[in-house]
């Protein structure tokens, strides 16, 4: 994200909030926002090779962002130690991690979490959405993030609006800066938090290409947010995302297996390599079983999924002025 | 569903979550968590999430269950009839009768719209009910079952 000021600023909330409340925001507003050219939607999609299959250390140059679909996080995983133990440990390999499956009816649980994170004299912190889900069985999303590096609020977050209720679980969508001292103009981004229904991944994913143009549309209108990154539990691989990729014109940064079972695509890292210029190429599946040499059983003990991660610089790289020019905006629908 | 049948604990509920087979061959058990605590309906809904199609032999089972409105007990087995496609085809009279609920909620109605497109070859009443639930005021009901209706022309 380009440097906001203190208006931009005011704009970005109270849009934040129309938003989150399903209010059309103020015409004058989005056109005075919208004076700013957007480089998102490029015409020309952007190929992206990802390096490393290796998760780096954590580094001062970079930031580790992960998703991380916890199984069931509820009661029985927070009664028992021997799982909190070794899913902070997890955490603590990345600067934020999304969260799907936050399945407890004790609120207290982020907390609880974050507690065990913290134990060695971390500072972690979380931002936690509302319970979501048509049944009776309910949902949230979390960030569990760092915030000796990476800043946020809960005025940044928001529950995206299905309006027509394409979605079982609307994505949870919060801003990031990053805390620096390398850099006078640190890495902002968008976080979009999703886990599709298994039975409707397909037709999630698919609906999914348009909801993320819209989202990118309004984060850049209203924050002038080029960075926004779509992670989660999609229950598909990139074999099915085809209009994700048009639509939105944003590609997977995985193609192997995430699950613990290591048979199937489940989780991705989806960006736009044409804006995200702070993607370092390095990004992959952090097994479970090889970070804590355990067996499979012990490892489902903590999730069916392993947490994927993508590596990023803590510097903003804002497209030039002339690319800018190549990539007007388009609002409309394609 | 069985009266007999004991609530399994959250640990049987886990392992059961994560063997799709075992989750297949206890699916009754299942059914019966989905109806308790919290905690173990949260359980028992991953491991329904994760199972696949269910058994031949829990059809009947699934069929009475449609219109047990309790807990998300008819959700899923509208669910689970619909993962067996057209095999379930005589059992589009209970998902009729899920469908056209008023005691059912939003999405088990939903779920019953689903399931009756991957049936196949759908009788007059049920293709009626279908048409009913298409001029729905709930957008997202109205729209499966325009789309269950043009998927089993």
């Amino acid at each position: 994200m380009q440097k906001a000021s203190a208006a931009s600023t005011l704009a970005t909330i109270l849009l934040g909030l129309l938003f989150n409340a399903g209010c059309e925001p103020d015409p004058a507003l989005l056109n005075e926002i919208a004076k700013v050219s957007n480089p998102i939607a490029s015409a020309t999609p952007v190929s992206v090779k990802t390096k490393s299959k290796q998760l780096p250390a954590r580094a001062q140059e970079t930031v580790l962002v992960a998703s991380f679909n916890i199984q069931v996080f509820g009661e029985s995983k927070m009664n028992d130690r021997w799982v909190m133990e070794h899913l902070a440990e997890v955490i603590r390999q990345f600067d934020v991690v999304a969260i799907q499956e936050v399945r407890a009816k004790d609120q207290s649980i982020l907390q609880t979490l974050v507690n065990f994170v913290n134990a060695n004299g971390g500072r972690y912190d979380y931002l936690i959405g509302p319970r979501l889900g048509r049944s009776v069985s309910k949902e949230q999303y979390a960030y569990v993030y760092d915030s000796s590096r990476i800043i946020t609020s809960n005025e940044y977050t928001y529950t995206l609006n299905d309006d027509i209720d394409a979605l079982h679980r609307e994505p949870l969508i919060a801003r990031f800066v990053v805390r620096t001292s390398l850099t006078a103009n640190p890495w902002t981004f968008s976080l979009v938090n999703l886990h599709t229904d298994p039975d409707e991944a397909v037709q999630e994913v698919d609906a999914m290409g348009g909801i993320l143009r819209e989202i990118r549309n309004f984060e850049f209108m209203s924050g002038r947010e080029d960075d926004v990154i779509l992670l989660g539990d999609l229950n598909a691989g990139p074999e099915k995302m085809s209009k994700l990729q048009t639509l939105a014109g944003c590609r997977p940064l995985l193609n192997e297996p995430t699950n613990v079972r290591e048979n199937a695509v489940y989780d991705n890292i989806i960006i736009d390599p044409g804006t995200n210029l702070e993607f370092t190429g390095n990004a992959g599946v952090l097994k479970l079983r090889t970070l804590f040499n355990i067996s499979e059983e012990d490892a489902l003990k903590l999730s069916d999924h392993n947490p994927v991660w993508a590596e990023f610089l803590v510097e903003e790289r804002s497209l030039n002025s002339q690319q800018q020019m190549a990539n007007q905006p388009n609002y409309g629908p394609r | 569903m069985s009266s007999q049948t004991t609530v399994p604990t959250s640990d049987t509920l886990q392992l059961w979550a994560n063997d799709p087979e075992a989750a297949r061959a206890n699916l009754t058990s299942i059914f019966v968590a989905l109806d308790s605590d919290e905690s173990l309906a949260a359980w028992a809904t991953e491991a329904l999430e994760n199972c696949g199609s269910p058994l031949e032999t829990d059809i009947e089972f699934l069929s009475r269950s449609c219109n047990e409105h309790r807990g998300d007990v008819a959700y899923w087995a509208c669910k689970l009839i619909g993962r067996l496609g057209p095999e379930a085809n005589e059992h589009q009279k209970e998902l009729t009768a899920a469908l056209q609920s008023n005691q059912a909620t939003e999405a088990t109605r939903q779920q019953a719209a689903i399931a009756l497109g991957k049936l196949g070859a759908l009788n007059e009443a049920t293709r009626q009910a279908l048409n009913e639930a298409a001029q729905s005021k709930d957008p997202r009901l109205s729209r499966l079952a325009q789309q269950s209706l043009e998927s089993t022309l």
